[in-house]
């Protein structure tokens, strides 16, 4: 089938297999190398993407369902992610960074949804980015990085 | 400042891990793997397979020189299965062509038949006699026997006397980044991009197998997406050289999570058994253990890691006689390796939680019977070998016992906490068979940077921030003067494995050992083209500049020195810090780490949660603070899923957690904020400075997790990962149930 | 003969009832996916997906005058966890949401998804409250339970919380570890003044709800505890019902 969509805002025209899986569309088709292969069953969230805003596992999405929405990677964040890179950066919250570009597609979304000013519940955070499995960290930096963004 | 480099690229998907971004045209790797744990490999039959369309290239062990194998200490693995197979999981052959549903394809019309063999599915079985042989040197692997004083008598002598047991999961390193690379084959010879911890060591290996000369085989074998030791066994590498080799193409072979969970080289799975007493005083008399491990199908570091796991069973006391002897066998259950910690966090951990338990029946607090057993700051290590002295261990304890008090949690008629402590020791580095020492080079490069090159590798660890901050602490020079080269056999040098801690010891000695003969070129050569001498000039931010006149602006810029010059290239080698004497399965350096951690227990569904964890790394001064600190609350968080929640448990051979469904690792809500107290007081006159945080923080943190259960629940865990349903039975013995 | 399977994005209700009549087996409602394909394999489904996520079966929370909430069945799950009806209606419900799946399968999977998969956390929940399931066509309202096929030839459109007059809901799960795990053990009641209702699931056995008297006859049903399933659990659910309900039955005291 014929699928439109944009991905970080560029119009895309793609012929695929209705059950491709948006992970091998973006990450070999598009070029998306942010978009991590990991567990293939959407329980490490390495391949996170927004899809018309919402976060979304790359794995369980499948190609029909990419027609008409806005696809958003890592790569297309731009601005909005500058203040969580520096945060993080000064929390040393990543190490080997194959969870990195998943974890900041969901990080920006949380950051962008919680109210301007409100302190971010640590629970909150927690149940946002539990689907987003890091093996090096530890969690501790990230905690820090996002609590101090959002106080 | 950065823990890592590359974070920005990371995080936004600019940065390219070694099994990405591969050439036009490369083909596309799939792996025949066995489904049975044991069983004779009767046929193997690939013509259909490479009569397909698209495909370049079809594998077998027939591929593979017959007397090639791999191992450490033993060498018993073929990197294809040859006439039998030995785990499920196990490579039997692979396809290279031009599309994934090709390969896969082909590797369906592959026809093989097995003969069933009987399984072997635990060490106590492997051991026992007429079990079904794995290799024909039987099942056990390797063995470790070390008595020193009167165990018998002093048990005698004991006013008090524990036994414990203790079993260890099966933890696999499951790295984000799974196993796999590209390979890119020339007329002449092969370049191999694929996660390793020791590219000289990948490069002699597959040359051997491929016939190649050593210098015809380039590896590349970092950045690294996490390893944790699980990619420093040789794992794909093989499999995909010799696909690209025989296709005459490129290649990208990388496995799938499932493949993964049945094919990594996991945390070897111990048994246990401690006797430990002290006199009345409360001072450690008699040491007795007997370990079992479950070593898997093949040796891989098994010896290595029996070996380590003895040598630390003794954790940072003074037993006055200690009687040990370990075992090491052969199963179908896949294959044990390297995993941080390395036997050690097996045998700290039940050692750790045997000293509380004899501390509590001797009415000592956990601390005061640590601080009164501890070593001394020069006795021998714990195997009677000479060792780096120790003067900071009761500084350590110290700083154990000063920690502040817990917030108080509110009382919960649902919930029982508890707090438990360790403090560990474990060997850095290798043992004194090696490999030991390293090779690296510093050089002024064409454009004017001073560049370390080394064949370490970069995982996440933050190594190549602790070599930039080590050049800029060496040498008075920016940011913008100073370079990194790592993880390729590029530079010539081999600087060994970057595994068992040793990684930051050897960068910083390296680069000290190179600074004056460097530092020498470097002057003379300004001195010729300025043409005063040399003690005239001073190496600052951007070149040289003469002492008398102050300026902003160099005289000689790096990059001007480096043009008239030429390339300033100076090779290091260092010894290592380990000898001989000492033996070849015992280690020389040892790194100290106390722990303290809190748990809370839920009486109604017996699961256990770590909500409190404290680290006190006794490292030196810590070269990059940031990274220094991400190792250790990492570390944390693998301890809690080594006592909390991961296991790969085989049944019959088989694979029962193959993938994230229903392995767990923990998620941001198992992990507490982990504390991170660095004791950085080492002797002022220890030859190294520092130690090396890879590991030590995990050997710490699970024994003070597993020692807050035991305190929480008045039962000391004998199974890890503790069971829910372990923690109701012990509270319905006790009457505790809700 | 089948054709080759495919997926459908019909335009409307009464255009999803039609294709799914022509397919008859052949089709299937999908939603979300997410644990649909799961099953698939590389191979993909064996029938049509009929997508209906993008359909319009009313607004995704809507309050009854009867005060009882109807709930789309193509909702996404994260969007109700966010919904501020739900926060304020059925508080118990939006703190339950941060326990199944994650942010990202929350953000795809359906209510009705969950609800019909087989193994969804969402059922207990929902079996315990008693909520019904109305489907398209004869308008009909289903119970949840056994009788409900995780295939169903009618759409569901709607699933309807019944108005809740100060009854008390608890609901937990146990996992393997503290978030983002598959349930072991799903407990859930619904305390009235005269009678409670508790649903009961053990992973890998079907939802047990029995309605018991309130204040409670000790000891509980055993029927709530299937009967093969491993001790460990029987003894995590039985100890789970009983602490909450004791906290209730407490509360009531006071």
């Amino acid at each position: 089938m014929r699928i439109s969509f944009t991905l970080n805002g560029e119009p895309q025209d793609r012929v695929v297999n209705p059950f491709d899986k948006a992970t091998s569309i973006l990450a070999e088709q598009c070029g998306q190398e942010s978009v991590k292969t990991s567990c293939a069953i959407g329980r490490c969230g390495a391949c996170t993407i927004l899809v018309d805003g919402k976060s979304a596992n790359a794995c369980l999405l499948i190609a029909a369902k990419m027609d008409g929405t806005d696809v958003v990677t890592a790569e297309g964040l731009g601005r909005r992610a500058d203040a969580i890179i520096d945060r993080l950066r000064e929390n040393g919250a990543i190490q080997c960074g194959y969870c990195a570009p998943g974890l900041l597609v969901s990080l920006v979304t949380l950051l962008e949804r919680a109210p301007v000013g409100e302190k971010l519940q640590r629970q909150e955070l927690e149940t946002v980015l539990a689907g987003n499995l890091c093996r090096c960290s530890g969690y501790t930096g990230l905690r820090k990085a996002i609590l101090a963004l959002s106080s | 400042m950065n823990a890592v480099t590359g974070l920005e690229e990371k995080l936004r998907g600019s940065f390219r891990y070694l099994a990405e971004g591969q050439p036009v045209g490369t083909l596309h790797g799939a792996l025949l793997t066995s489904p049975l744990a044991h069983a004779t490999i009767r046929r193997l039959d690939v013509s259909a397979a490479r009569s397909l369309n698209g495909v370049h290239a079809v594998v077998t062990a027939a591929d593979v020189p017959s007397d090639f194998v791999m191992g450490t200490a033993i060498l018993d693995r073929p990197p294809l299965a040859r006439g039998k197979v030995r785990f499920q999981g196990e490579p039997m052959a692979a396809v290279a062509a031009e599309t994934q549903e090709i390969a896969n394809a082909a590797i369906a019309l592959i026809a093989f038949e097995l003969e069933p063999l009987p399984i072997v599915s635990a060490p106590g079985d492997a051991l026992n006699e007429g079990a079904a042989k794995l290799h024909d040197s039987g099942n056990l692997c390797s063995s470790f026997i070390y008595s020193r004083g009167k165990v018998d008598a002093d048990f005698e002598e004991c006013a008090h006397v524990i036994d414990h047991r203790l079993t260890t999961p099966r933890q696999v390193p499951a790295a984000m980044e799974l196993e796999g690379g590209i390979c890119i084959p020339s007329p002449t010879g092969i370049e191999l991009r694929a996660a390793t911890h020791s590219p000289f060591y990948t490069r002699s290996l597959i040359a051997s197998m491929l016939g190649l000369p050593e210098r015809d085989v380039r590896v590349i074998g970092s950045p690294i997406g996490g390893s944790y030791g699980g990619k420093e066994e040789i794992h794909i590498q093989p499999v995909l050289a010799l696909l690209a080799w025989t296709a005459r193409r490129p290649v990208r072979l990388i496995l799938d999570r499932p493949q993964s969970m049945a094919f990594a080289t996991t945390r070897h799975p111990f048994e246990i058994a401690l006797k430990i007493g002290c006199d009345r005083a409360g001072r450690l008399l008699a040491l007795a253990a007997d370990v079992l491990v479950d070593n898997g199908a093949y040796a891989s570091f098994g010896p290595e890691v029996l070996d380590t796991g003895m040598e630390c069973i003794q954790s940072a006391y003074a037993f006055r006689s200690v009687k040990l002897r370990g075992r090491l066998a052969y199963t179908n259950n896949g294959v044990g390796g390297a995993f941080r910690g390395f036997g050690a966090l097996q045998t700290l951990t039940a050692i750790e939680l045997a000293v509380d338990i004899l501390a509590r029946k001797a009415g000592h607090d956990p601390l005061t019977f640590r601080r009164i057993n501890l070593a001394g700051a020069n006795d021998p290590g714990p195997l009677g070998q000479a060792i780096i002295p120790q003067p900071e261990l009761p500084k350590v304890a110290d700083a154990l016992s000063s920690l502040p008090a817990w917030r108080d949690e509110t009382p919960s008629q649902r919930y029982l906490s508890g707090t438990g402590y360790a403090l560990v020791r474990k060997g850095e580095g290798f043992a004194g068979g090696g490999p030991n020492g390293a090779s690296g080079v510093l050089a002024l490069t064409l454009d004017g940077q001073v560049m370390f090159q080394s064949s370490l590798v970069e995982m996440g660890q933050g190594l190549e921030t602790t070599v930039r901050n080590t050049l800029l602490a060496t040498f008075d020079l920016d940011e913008a003067d100073i370079g990194c080269a790592t993880g390729s056999t590029d530079a010539g040098a081999d600087s060994g494995p970057t595994s068992a801690s040793r990684g930051t010891q050897i960068a910083l000695r390296l680069i000290r050992a190179g600074k004056m003969p460097f530092l020498e070129k470097l002057y003379v050569g300004a001195a010729e083209i300025l043409q005063v001498p040399m003690d005239a000039l001073r190496l600052g931010p951007g070149g040289f500049y003469q002492r008398m006149a102050p300026q902003n602006k160099p005289d000689l810029s790096l990059s001007d020195l480096a043009a008239s010059a030429g390339e300033i290239v100076t090779q290091i080698g260092i010894p290592g810090i380990e000898t001989m004497q000492a033996g070849a399965n015992v280690h020389t350096l040892f790194t100290t780490c106390a722990a303290r951690a809190r748990v809370r227990i839920d009486r109604w569904t017996g699961q256990v949660a770590c909500t409190g964890l404290d680290l006190l790394p006794a490292c030196g001064p810590p070269i990059s603070p940031v990274a220094f600190q991400g190792q250790m609350t990492g570390a944390g968080a693998q301890a809690l899923g080594f006592c909390l929640t991961e296991h790969q448990p085989y049944e019959e051979g088989t694979v029962m957690a193959s993938n994230f469904d229903s392995y767990f690792i923990p998620t941001i809500a198992d992990v507490p904020d982990v504390n991170v107290h660095p004791v950085t007081w080492l002797a002022p006159d220890d030859p190294v400075g520092i130690r090396g945080g890879g590991e030590i923080g995990l050997n710490a943190a699970a024994p003070a997790i597993a020692n807050a259960v035991a305190s929480a629940l008045d039962a000391a865990p004998t199974h890890l990962p503790v069971r829910p349903e372990w923690v109701l039975d012990a509270l319905a013995r006790q009457g505790r149930t809700p | 003969m089948n054709a080759q399977p495919t997926y459908v994005r019909p335009a409307d209700v009464e255009d999803a009832i039609s294709i799914k009549a022509s397919l008859g087996p052949a089709g299937i409602y999908g939603c979300g996916l997410t644990a649909a394909q799961l099953g698939w394999g590389v191979k993909g489904p064996e029938q049509t997906i009929i997508d209906i996520a993008g359909l319009d079966l009313g607004s995704d929370v809507c309050l009854a005058d009867s005060g009882s909430m109807v709930l789309a069945a193509n909702a996404p799950l994260e969007r109700l966890r966010l919904d501020p009806l739900i926060s304020r209606q059925l508080p118990w419900f939006a703190e339950f949401l941060r326990y199944v799946g994650s942010t990202a399968t929350r953000n795809q999977a359906s209510l009705g998804g969950n609800l019909l998969w087989g193994a969804g956390d969402l059922e207990v929940l929902f079996a315990a409250v008693d909520a019904k399931l109305r489907f398209a066509g004869n308008g009909r309202a289903q119970s949840l339970g056994p009788t409900v096929s995780d295939q169903p030839e009618d759409l569901l459109i709607s699933i309807i919380v019944p108005a809740l007059q100060g009854q008390r809901i608890f609901v937990e799960k146990l996992g393997h570890r503290q978030a983002f795990s598959p349930s072991r053990v799903v407990v859930a009641g619904c305390v009235g003044r005269q009678s409670a209702r508790l649903a009961v699931r053990l992973a890998g056995h079907p939802v047990a709800t029995v309605e018991t008297p309130w204040p409670m006859n000790w000891p509980l049903d055993d029927a709530l505890f299937a009967g093969n399933a491993a001790p460990y659990l029987k003894s995590a659910a039985h100890n789970l019902l009983r602490g909450h309900l004791a906290q209730l039955a407490q509360r009531d005291m006071a």
